[in-house]
């Protein structure tokens, strides 16, 4: 077996754990808790990483992950996970919502699916396009347009 | 807003309820464009009676100019901007996921939303080092470099070699300059 010295881009199972997982925003996602080895392959197929408390555990893939790092584990891509449980504000900063969940067509962003600040306002869906910022908080634009379930129900039996 | 009340003696201002209170702002929470929270206005700040901005306290006291108000609600002030005074007391990593330390300060030229660069600092007790803007990739919840840390560096501190090079020559020609028109004085003098 080679040693660790003789090849200097090895790194053993505890150098990654306990490591933060950052994302290309340069947000830290969490601690890297766990590493997936295929046992066909023998090769290593993703991570996962602790978002925290009260929040479901992230697995990512190894194609998503960019460089392991000495200090931390950097991603490709900002995962669509991070967006859920953001407050939503209006233009002018007004509370809307949250964000309960994330629409995806092609690995892509299509709509959020927002719970209003009351219960009475209920679910609803905005589109990616009518959003302005996405950061701490998600931010709409002056025009955006709220599109209930049931409206949207509609549409998907017409479109059928 | 004002109530029926308020008896009106002004020459400029007809209608008080096309005009705003200064203390409205007061109490607001202040968002940046990303939505990250800068802090609560806690005063306002006049110039010959005009308002020029907010001071705004969150993690570091900061006013921020009129200028960079982008919207407004009954709860909230939206601003245009991230403003560049977050940067500091985030985490640092270099090219090879190494953490260097934290931002202790910026490199400012003048009080405009922009930096030079910034200072890093491993511990209370280390120096702080100085990295410049063009190594810095991302510098939003952490910051990332371009390149290794001993790299980013060694550039930093050849930038400011050669800015006080230039300094150094400039001051040399002014002197220089000075003491030719002093020489070609005592020439004429005589």
């Amino acid at each position: 077996m080679n040693k660790k010295s003789a090849n200097k881009n090895i790194i053993t199972c505890d150098e990654i754990l306990g490591k933060d997982a950052i994302d290309p925003d340069g947000s830290s996602l969490g601690v890297i808790t766990k590493v997936h080895v295929d046992k066909k392959d023998r090769k290593l197929v993703g991570i996962t990483v602790d978002m925290g408390f009260m929040k479901p555990d992230l697995y990512i893939g190894i194609n998503y992950v960019k460089q392991f790092g000495i200090d931390a584990v950097f991603l490709k891509k900002v995962p669509h996970h991070k967006f859920k449980g953001l407050k939503v504000l209006s233009e002018g900063g007004e509370l809307v919502g949250k964000v309960k969940n994330i629409v995806t067509e092609n690995k892509n962003i299509k709509e959020f699916e927002i719970a209003g600040k009351r219960i009475l306002d209920g679910k609803f869906f905005i589109k990616y396009s009518d959003i302005k910022e996405i950061g701490d908080h998600v931010i709409l634009k002056k025009s955006h347009k709220r599109v209930s379930k049931k409206e949207r129900k509609k549409k998907n039996k017409k479109k059928k | 807003m004002f109530g029926k009340r308020v008896d009106l003696i002004s020459r400029n201002v007809g209608d008080l309820d096309k005009t705003k209170k200064a203390s409205s702002y007061i109490g607001k929470i202040v968002y940046s464009k990303k939505g990250e929270v800068i802090g609560r206005i806690y005063d306002v700040i006049l110039k010959k009676g005009v308002l020029m901005g907010v001071l705004v306290r969150g993690k570091r006291k900061t006013f921020i100019g009129k200028e960079f108000f982008a919207s407004e609600s009954k709860e909230a002030l939206m601003l245009k901007i991230e403003p560049v005074t977050s940067i500091i007391g985030r985490q640092v990593f270099d090219s090879l996921g190494k953490r260097i330390g934290k931002v202790s300060g910026l490199k400012r030229k003048s009080n405009t939303n922009t930096y030079n660069g910034i200072f890093v600092k491993k511990s209370i007790y280390r120096k702080a080092f100085e990295i410049s803007k063009k190594d810095i990739d991302v510098a939003k919840k952490t910051v990332l470099l371009k390149k290794p840390h001993e790299k980013a560096v060694a550039s930093a501190q050849a930038a400011a070699r050669k800015t006080r090079t230039k300094v150094k020559k400039k001051k040399s020609k002014k002197t220089s300059k000075t003491s030719s028109k002093s020489r070609t004085r005592a020439r004429k003098k005589k």
